[in-house]
């Protein structure tokens, strides 16, 4: 049976709390009424969860919390933080710490009930589901008619976010970070845009809470000034930064564009997944071709019309987080082929040049990816001739970079499929 | 005075369920005991001007109130809390004084929550919300 302790000085919570645990699951409920009976009674018996209060006589919260984190036998078990406390230096060490869920009291409100019913769950059914990231798939980055959380201290911002966004989405509002938080996870939102200015818990503590509690499941829209925008990329927590500005018009466009980016094909999900992904593909082509041809290549509209064959086409996959295949291929002429091939001196024949070339740019993509924690699978490289350019115009859902050499006749075209294996298993099936 | 509703019991319900008297009953004598000790350690507080103590008092007051859907104790208390943490003095006293008879309307309104519930429960009635 599971055993948890619920440590609170006030009698009334420790009432409530064991009322409450002892309907939702069958457990077993010891009570103490400050830190140091806590520890007490965890070195005389192991508990599955510690629910703890941090303003407490004797020895308070974050002291106990710190022993039980500095201890090896007992650093492993989950505390849920349940807490009338709001000072913001208190909240952050809290959660430094490493806990489970932080809760505001009254333990009577409804979101610290539908917190503390999710962690019990997650007690009630350890071992059998799998953690949070692992399980959750990926969606698009926004999603008109889902759940939006607004966080931001600012209530003129959060007004504003919500008249012009209002129609679109379900708006939610949190005025602080622990707020934020409490809704994020309570209400399960799939989206939350992230103001800079943010109370008791700062913005990318927030975020990166966020992001080990929930995974990739949840997207982080970081709303930042003009000025902060790259530093706020740089951190590396969020899918995608906009500028904040209280034009409704500026605003809207944003988000737009936001969700132009983001639809739901396979593409843009791995976009959403890799912020900068096309970028990335550019960058890495033109890096390519400035290294073999010493000279600058720059995206093309379309290929040039009177190409002559035969055509090279190498292709390299990447399998991402076991959820998408990611294809890329370069396909070129003989005449570009060979020049590529006379220009990477250790090749000879053309072939072998794209067959460098792709796992280069291959090579790139997989670095983009893991660096945003993704796990990536990369296949050797495929390389195969081709009588004629392939006619059929690429799926919409595909990405077509073409690309010629400034200066030069020469021509190279980029092309990234993804393929989500959801879909292929349900072809399959 | 704050014009929120003295008590509402419908959270309450939600974490004790709606047929346990027993329970209520318990509650009933427990937050009795617990808003006594606190009124006692504030009055003390504010005898010895006491603000560090007084502001501790307080917080755990909001926290006995909110647990039991006493929402105006629970808004005094805030009150109080922020009043003794800003060391305003005057403000601390005029909400101690408030304090005395929302805690004496709280205790008045669980009870009749709890009398409600009990005729109801021995009539055989239905076990819906009740506001006092």
């Amino acid at each position: 049976m599971t055993r948890i302790l619920v440590c609170d000085d006030d009698l009334t919570t420790r009432f409530l709390l064991k009322r409450f645990l002892t309907r939702e699951i069958p457990c077993t409920v010891v009570e103490a009424d400050n830190g140091l009976g806590a520890l007490k009674a965890m070195t005389r018996e192991p508990f599955d969860l510690l629910i703890l209060d941090l303003d407490m006589p004797v020895m308070t919260g974050r002291e106990t919390l710190q022993i039980i984190r500095d201890t090896a036998a007992l650093r492993t078990v989950p505390v849920v933080v349940l807490t009338a406390e709001s000072d913001e230096r208190e909240v952050q060490q809290i959660i430094r710490l490493g806990v489970q869920a932080f809760l505001l009291k009254p333990v009577a409100g409804d979101r610290a009930q539908a917190r503390l019913r999710d962690v019990l769950a997650g007690l009630h059914g350890r071992g059998q589901a799998g953690s949070v990231s692992a399980s959750s798939s990926v969606g698009p980055l926004l999603e008109t008619g889902q759940p939006l959380l607004v966080a931001d201290d600012d209530e003129d911002f959060r007004h504003l976010v919500v008249s012009v966004l209002g129609p679109r989405f379900t708006l939610l509002e949190a005025s602080n970070g622990i707020e934020a938080l409490d809704t994020a996870i309570g209400e399960q939102v799939p989206a939350v845009l992230v103001g800079r200015r943010l109370s008791l818990l700062k913005a990318d503590v927030l975020a990166a809470k966020l992001r080990t509690l929930r995974g990739p499941g949840v997207r982080l829209i970081a709303v930042a000034p003009k000025l902060e925008i790259e530093a706020v990329k740089a951190t590396g927590l969020y899918d995608a930064v906009i500028a904040r500005t209280f034009i409704p018009d500026v605003f809207e466009a944003q988000v737009e564009e936001l969700l132009r980016s983001s639809g739901s094909s396979p593409l843009d999900r791995v976009r959403a997944l890799v912020p900068g992904f096309r970028g990335n593909v550019i960058t890495a082509v033109q890096q390519l071709l400035g290294m073999v041809m010493k000279m600058d290549a720059e995206p093309t509209p379309t290929a040039p019309a009177d190409l002559a064959g035969p055509f090279y086409r190498a292709a390299i996959s990447l399998a991402l987080d076991d959820q998408f295949d990611v294809t890329l291929a370069l396909l070129c002429n003989r005449e570009s082929a060979n020049a590529f091939s006379m220009a990477m001196t250790e090749t000879e024949a053309p072939s072998d040049a794209l067959y460098e070339m792709v796992n280069i740019v291959g090579g790139r993509l997989r670095n983009a990816m893991t660096s945003r924690g993704l796990a990536v699978t990369q296949e050797l490289p495929v390389v195969e001739e081709l009588a004629v350019l392939p006619s059929a115009p690429p799926s919409p859902d595909d990405l077509l970079l073409d690309f010629g050499v400034v200066g030069q006749p020469l021509f190279l075209s980029a092309l990234v499929t993804v393929t989500s294996r959801e879909a292929l298993a349900a072809k399959a099936s | 005075m704050s014009t929120l509703q003295t008590f509402s019991g419908d959270d309450l319900l939600r974490i004790i369920g709606d047929d346990d008297l027993d329970t209520l009953a318990e509650l009933q004598a427990l937050l009795g005991i617990e808003c006594g000790r606190i009124l006692a350690e504030m009055t003390e507080a504010a005898g010895a001007a006491d603000n560090t103590r007084m502001a501790r008092a307080a917080h755990k007051l909001k926290s006995v109130a909110g647990n039991v859907g006493g929402h105006a104790v629970r808004q005094l208390a805030m009150s109080m809390e922020d009043a003794a943490k800003r060391s305003d003095d005057a403000e601390v006293t005029r909400l101690l004084a408030d304090l005395g008879p929302a805690l004496e309307a709280l205790a008045q309104a669980f009870g009749d929550f709890v009398s409600v519930r009990r005729a109801r429960s021995s009539d055989g009635g239905p076990a819906g919300p009740v506001q006092p």
